[in-house]
């Protein structure tokens, strides 16, 4: 019966979360029809009034039009692949994932949500350069592994200042797989508007609500968060 | 005879206001520009605008703040509100803080023009 009770409310937080990207995207999706349709109806527009334009002109605002509208195609097809990818991603409760390219994936995915709190979420370079090397990968949930790492980084981009950039690196050794978020601003050590590590442990304040949902969601996956001592974001550890 | 409606779109997305504000030009309208909250409201402070068209899901100053703040300014300016769909309750909160109507992306261009219209003839 508790069994069953946990297997439940797994169900529902992946439910939630899977539900809060997909609606970013396809917000995001929108957005891109809602260029195209103002494109393709301003072409309508410009061949409705051709007879006051020259063809020179005409050409010039057709053309223009039709650039928008394939680098809004071209947006609307890598939004959708990357989440088809993602929904394929509760396909399996244990695969052996790797840790760069569903990263990567996933920044794409909320980049809209962090955008939104005016903060950008990035890759470190020597992470990227490490992506054609020996590229750590771990066995796991993939849904609760992305969840996991999503509810830190929501947590840091809502405690972060805007214009902060969390930057992700990784690291393994041995069994040990690390993820880390480190936040960089203009202003100097006042990256986040609260101690972290306060808020970490005074479990009463409203913060520490999304701080305990994210140590539930690392819990999942037999992965611990932790504090930088020096406040600057946070490291997930696994195994 | 439209020319003389001044209209302030602001959107973060670029690319969707400029086109939808070529579309009123060839209207006749004279439209402007903003791609955040924070350089609406100059253009609101620097000049005289009929209409505001004003996205809800903006970063940095969200759509709502951004809405209080013009009706700080000048509480008669009639502001219409952008959302996707599922937004309708931002929409419906937007109304609340004097808003005169939301409409939902993709536009009709027509029921866009007339929502304008409208709100133009109600402030007469």
């Amino acid at each position: 019966m508790e069994d069953n009770n946990t297997k439940m409310e797994d169900n529902n937080t992946k439910a939630a979360f899977l539900g809060k990207v997909t609606a970013s995207v396809t917000h995001e999706l929108q957005n891109v029809l809602a260029i195209i349709k103002e494109n393709e109806g301003l072409m309508e527009d410009i061949i409705l009034m051709s007879q006051e334009t020259s063809a020179a002109e005409l050409a010039e605002k057709l053309e223009r039009s039709l650039d928008t509208i394939k680098k809004q195609v071209l947006r609307g097809v890598n939004r959708t692949s990357e989440l088809n990818g993602f929904a394929h991603t509760t396909d399996h409760v244990k695969a052996e994932i790797n840790i760069f390219k569903t990263m990567d994936k996933l920044i794409s995915l909320t980049r809209r949500i962090t955008n939104l709190a005016g903060v950008e979420v990035t890759i470190a370079e020597n992470a990227e350069t490490a992506k054609n090397e020996q590229q750590p990968s771990i066995v796991t949930d993939p849904v609760l592994f992305q969840m996991a790492v999503y509810n830190c980084i929501d947590w840091l981009t809502s405690s972060a200042f805007p214009g902060t950039i969390l930057t992700i690196s990784f690291q393994k050794s041995n069994n040990r797989v690390s993820i880390y978020i480190t936040g960089t601003n203009d202003r100097g050590k006042k990256i986040f508007k609260n101690n972290l590590q306060a808020v970490a442990i005074d479990h009463s304040t409203a913060q520490s609500v999304q701080w305990q949902e994210t140590c539930d969601a690392c819990d999942k996956i037999n992965a611990v968060a932790k504090i930088f001592d020096d406040n600057s974001g946070l490291e997930i550890i696994f195994g | 005879m439209n020319k003389n409606i001044k209209i302030l779109l602001i959107d973060d997305e670029t690319e969707f206001v400029s086109t939808l504000a070529e579309r009123l030009e060839l209207r006749g309208y004279d439209s402007k520009t903003a791609e955040d909250g924070e350089s609406g409201i100059t253009m609101i402070s620097n000049e005289i605008f009929d209409i505001v068209v004003l996205d809800l899901m903006m970063p940095g100053l969200s759509g709502l703040e951004t809405l209080k703040q013009i009706k700080a300014i000048n509480s008669k300016l009639p502001v219409i509100l952008l959302t996707g769909h599922g937004a309708t309750k931002e929409g419906l909160e937007g109304m609340r803080l004097g808003a005169y109507d939301y409409l939902m992306k993709p536009l009709d261009i027509n029921e866009f023009i007339s929502k304008i219209s409208l709100a133009l003839r109600e402030l007469e």
